[in-house]
């Protein structure tokens, strides 16, 4: 699948929307999952799905110069999630609207868990875990989610935020250490 | 080392990207200093903590509206686009 990504890439930048709409399918899950980190919820999370997909479709020229599909979707995902962010600071808090989400809702840890009580612990730590995340700064909380949430390496956080390593760095020991503060409880 | 020298390089350490050269240097002051090796422990333990983070996953009938909106979208835009050329 992932040695298809440059081919699809450029049968889409030559105009092909099968292509596109394949790599729609391919990468959606990934920006829903990262984009509810970062905005909190699902209504601003499928906001971010779409306007980065039709973002990255306006912008297909650029991805001629670009060596990686999934850094560049990345980039385009969390620059509006944190306008998004931006945008609702100051403004009423967007609570858990887990409710509205279509279709039966799963949450991952569930899969994990086996009784009610430890799904309840469980539901309780994510909300703990989100709710400190959401004390931080737009480029802190994003830095954080990229690399100690999902697991990316500083140099591609540097490369999806567009910004050198060292300020990566800065940023994760700066979240890292408001977290640990924050989650002092659960450490 | 020095504790000075070795706080700075423990967000490395703990991520196993710290340069070979000096991975060795740390290791030791870490084994030897209860307070670098309590601020790596608790680093650790956060990193834990926040792989654990996951999110409600929306079914796919979901994701399949939301893939049939952006080619909708798309599609508009095209056709606008054209219409003014």
């Amino acid at each position: 699948m992932k040695d298809q990504i440059p081919e699809l890439v450029g049968s889409f930048v030559n105009g092909s929307e099968v292509d596109f709409a394949m790599l729609v399918r391919m990468f959606r899950r990934k920006i829903y999952a990262t984009a509810h980190k970062i905005v909190g919820n699902h209504l601003d999370a499928d906001d971010v799905v779409q306007e980065t997909f039709v973002r990255v479709y306006r912008k297909r020229e650029e991805l001629k110069d670009v060596k990686y599909f999934s850094t560049f979707l990345m980039r385009v995902a969390t620059n509006y999630a944190i306008d998004l962010l931006r945008r609702h600071r100051g403004h009423q808090e967007i609570g858990d609207d887990t409710a509205s989400l279509p279709g039966a809702v799963q949450l991952d840890l569930a899969k994990r868990v086996s009784t009610p009580k430890e799904e309840f612990e469980n539901k309780k730590l994510m909300e703990e875990i989100q709710a400190a995340l959401d004390q931080l700064p737009p480029r802190q909380k994003i830095t954080a989610i990229l690399h100690d949430v999902d697991g990316h390496t500083k140099a591609e956080v540097a490369a999806i935020l567009e910004c050198p390593e060292t300020t990566v760095r800065s940023n994760l020991h700066i979240a890292r250490t408001k977290l640990k503060r924050i989650l002092k409880h659960r450490l | 080392m020095t504790c000075l020298k070795v706080v700075p390089l423990i967000d490395d350490f703990a991520d196993k990207c710290l340069a070979e050269s000096l991975k060795e240097s740390v290791r030791s002051h870490i084994d030897s200093c209860p307070e670098c090796e309590s601020k790596l422990n608790e680093t650790q333990r956060l990193k834990t903590l926040l792989q654990r983070l996951a999110v409600p996953y929306p079914a796919l009938i979901y994701f399949n509206e939301a893939t049939d909106l952006i080619l909708t979208r798309i599609a508009d835009e095209r056709r606008a686009h054209q219409e003014i050329h």
